[in-house]
């Protein structure tokens, strides 16, 4: 499904990825480990077309995405789920809104936007927390919504950029979870962390990423 | 689609609210824009109006040849009477001169010259394309050839001056209006780009959620719009106000009813459209292009 092939992207000296390789297969999840610097976010920005790729092959589903012209970027960006580390929901919108967005920036109908929504909300259980406000939700509800964001297009592939950074172990447990539950549906998962503890005995692909370079798998 | 537009909608009144402040600084400079235009405008009528008004006094006086009797003199008043140039005409007979004289000095001129040596002569108006220096020397030229005609006169130093002062003050108003204009704009633009930073985190992840351009600018440039709206009824509820009061306080010195009410605020809101829309295109133009 995915196919880093010999993939450079840098964008200050330094930092990113050199001469990278990576297969990831549909359903698969994959654990992108390394301490700060290690590259573990740019190799999520090149799946999402954020960065630059200077060198090498990156192709999903088998179209190559160093060649996508801005308006298949959007389009390649809808069919991907993203989870950051801040969450970024937005504050003055409901859970419902918040998850709802990828949907409005896909022009689905009223109707589809509402029962889709709610399926995810209750796919990650958060149905009873649709009419709360981000700011009244604890870390972890807060990046589940943001889980739910992601999930609520149907997406291929969700990218997690370090979910669990701002979490207490538990938390981050129940997140970790959750993805496994998401991988076992068929999407793909990619997700990187450095809390090495939470993906101990893991049976998931793991990554080690040091200075730009895969190092171990 | 219907749906999606009306979320748009609903978005750039959303946003109106979120950047409240921002925005209301934005509706502020639309309006104070606006208002200064419309003032700008006032002076402008006001003094084209008198400029008007001055020049329909300008006059062109021809003397005829002393020689020749009141019919020649009538005649060659008349040809000069049918050239399309001139608008309407007063022909003064030896006798008439006589008694403007006699008016003027309080004398006969019979008594004081022992005749009458004034001869006689037609003042004309200009049609209102020749009320200028220009039109005049060219009116002239063709005047002086007829026979007949013995001298022409005209304020022509006056008129020079004149039309220097209002082509100059005309000049200022362009140059002034265009500037100020400008200056507007630039002003409006960069208030949106305050608008826009403010929501920056907002943008971001709207640009990683994979939106098209038109989803993101719409809602902004519809913003600005609204900007627009609302600084153009202010700005025309302000111009009213202010032409009701300087109508009230000067009227007829200065007359204000150039332009109705209706026109006044259709053209203000017209103006805030604009400015908003301007306004938020350039200041969002920069910002995707990143």
């Amino acid at each position: 499904m995915v196919h880093f092939n010999k993939i450079t992207a840098t964008y200050f000296p330094n930092i990113g990825i050199d001469d990278f390789s990576l297969r990831i297969n549909k359903g698969e999840m994959v654990f992108l480990v390394g301490p700060s610097g290690a590259g573990k976010s740019t190799v999520l920005k090149c799946l999402y077309g954020d960065v630059n790729i200077q060198k090498g092959v990156l192709s999903l589903e088998g179209s190559d995405i160093t060649k996508l012209s801005i308006k298949q970027i959007q389009k390649l960006r809808r069919k991907i789920g993203i989870v950051f580390q801040d969450y970024r929901l937005i504050n003055e919108r409901t859970v419902f809104d918040n998850i709802s967005l990828p949907l409005r920036i896909e022009k689905k109908s009223s109707s589809q936007i509402k029962l889709r929504t709610n399926e995810a909300l209750y796919e990650i259980g958060i149905e009873h927390l649709a009419k709360r406000f981000p700011n009244e939700l604890s870390s972890g509800e807060q990046q589940r919504v943001s889980i739910c964001r992601a999930l609520v297009k149907k997406p291929v592939m969700i990218l997690a950029d370090e979910p669990t950074g701002n979490l207490d172990p538990e938390a981050s447990i129940e997140i970790v979870k959750i993805f496994e539950r998401l991988s076992e549906l068929g999407i793909t998962i990619v997700m990187s962390t450095h809390n090495h503890s939470l993906i101990q005995n893991t049976k998931h692909t793991i990554v080690n990423l040091h200075l730009g370079t895969r190092v171990l798998s | 689609m219907i749906s999606s537009f009306i979320f748009l909608i609903g978005e750039s009144f959303k946003g109106i609210w979120r950047t409240r402040v921002q925005s209301f600084s934005s509706i502020l400079m639309i309006m104070i824009s606006i208002s200064l235009l419309v003032a700008g405008y006032f002076v402008y009528t006001n003094f084209n109006r008198y400029s008007d008004e001055l020049k329909t006094s300008y006059q062109m006086e021809v003397f005829f040849n002393s020689e020749l009797d009141s019919i020649e003199c009538q005649d060659s008043y008349n040809k000069i009477y049918s050239f399309p140039f001139i608008k309407k005409g007063e022909y003064i007979s030896k006798k008439r001169a006589g008694d403007i004289f006699n008016k003027q000095f309080g004398q006969d001129i019979n008594f004081v010259f022992g005749t009458n040596p004034l001869p006689c002569s037609g003042r004309y108006d200009m049609v209102e394309s020749f009320r200028n220096i220009d039109g005049l020397n060219e009116i002239k030229e063709k005047i002086s050839i007829l026979s007949g005609v013995e001298d022409i006169h005209y304020p022509s130093e006056f008129i020079i001056k004149f039309d220097n002062l209002s082509s100059d003050l005309m000049a200022g108003f362009i140059i002034g209006g265009i500037i100020f204009l400008f200056i507007s704009i630039f002003i409006i633009s960069n208030t949106i780009k305050m608008v826009i930073h403010a929501r920056r985190s907002q943008l971001d992840l709207l640009i990683l959620l994979g939106a098209s351009n038109v989803f993101i600018k719409t809602p902004l440039i519809l913003e600005g719009i609204f900007h627009g709206i609302i600084g153009g009824i202010l700005a025309g509820g302000i111009s009213i106000l202010m032409k009701t009061i300087l109508t009230y306080l000067f009227y007829p010195t200065i007359s204000l009813q150039i332009i109705s009410n209706s026109i006044l605020l259709f053209s203000c809101l017209t103006f805030g459209v604009l400015f908003g829309m301007i306004g938020s295109i350039m200041g969002i133009g920069r910002y995707l292009e990143k």
